[in-house]
């Protein structure tokens, strides 16, 4: 059974700056990120119109920015991964190696 | 003066004196269509040009279609085909223009949303606080090569702005 800590391996990711995981009510279940409050009800919000739009079939969103420091938002069950990437990381190298990382939890059912 | 071809989109530079009674009449040097049209006000004509724009994107490889979004007006510009109806359209561009508000007011930088969904990536560009740009892909190869013409038509939009400001 995958525990909260498994999926807060997220952080030794190679890319992963910052990282919030939220869940369906948009409460705060882990982060390492400024300002974790406004993060997570963006986090909800964008996740609710999301699912609203894509149902199952969405894999991800990217927002880029400026900066390169690009956000990430992930699907994971009852969860919402949040994840800022590091400027120098290209997005969909990035992308795929979260995907895997969450991929690999697969099997196992969140806490 | 720069103005674009209606039936090929091409950039052209035309002398001011050519225009006269506030109409513009050229002769296009990449496609040679012969232009006639008024000019506009500043609004209408930077939607005319993101009109030409969105229709070349649309039309690539592997793009279903785009359309505009306006906050208050709904669609503005819909190149979707007969894949969504208006009603589709209305309740994506309310979805789509709430996420890149809402991200754009903790995150000040952002400047485009992708959702990766199957067989239809959905890239979101904001031309401003009330209106954004929505180009639907089927691959994520056509999602990349739409980057460059969507970079093209924001900074022509700013550009347009800028120089109605004077």
């Amino acid at each position: 059974m995958v525990t909260l800590q498994d999926i807060l391996q997220i952080r030794d990711i190679q890319g992963v700056d910052e990282y919030i995981l939220v869940n369906h009510k948009g409460q705060v279940m882990a982060h390492d990120i400024e300002q974790p409050e406004q993060v997570a009800k963006m986090v909800l919000v964008c996740a609710q119109n999301s699912w609203a739009i894509a149902k199952t079939r969405l894999k991800y969103t990217i927002f880029s920015r400026k900066s390169k420091k690009d956000i990430l938002i992930f699907p994971v069950g009852n969860f919402n991964l949040g994840v800022v990437k590091h400027q120098t990381m290209n997005d969909m190298i990035f992308a795929s190696k979260v995907i895997q990382f969450l991929n690999n939890l697969l099997n196992k059912k969140i806490d | 003066m720069i103005v674009f071809c209606e039936d090929c989109g091409g950039k052209n530079s035309l002398p001011t004196a050519k225009i006269e009674n506030r109409r513009i009449v050229f002769q296009c040097s990449s496609c040679a269509y012969r232009n006639n049209y008024a000019l506009e006000s500043s609004d209408k004509s930077i939607l005319n040009q993101i009109r030409i724009n969105l229709k070349q994107i649309s039309s690539r490889p592997d793009v279903i279609g785009g359309f505009v979004y306006h906050r208050n007006k709904e669609v503005l510009i819909d190149f979707m085909s007969d894949l969504l109806t208006r009603d589709d359209l209305i309740f994506l561009g309310k979805k789509l223009l709430e996420n890149i508000s809402i991200c754009q007011e903790q995150y000040r930088d952002i400047e485009q949303m992708v959702l990766f969904i199957s067989n239809r990536h959905t890239v979101v560009r904001a031309l401003d606080t009330n209106r954004i740009i929505v180009v639907i892909c089927q691959t994520i190869k056509a999602v990349q090569s739409i980057f460059m013409p969507l970079d093209s038509l924001i900074t022509n939009c700013s550009m347009h702005k800028r120089k109605e400001r004077g």
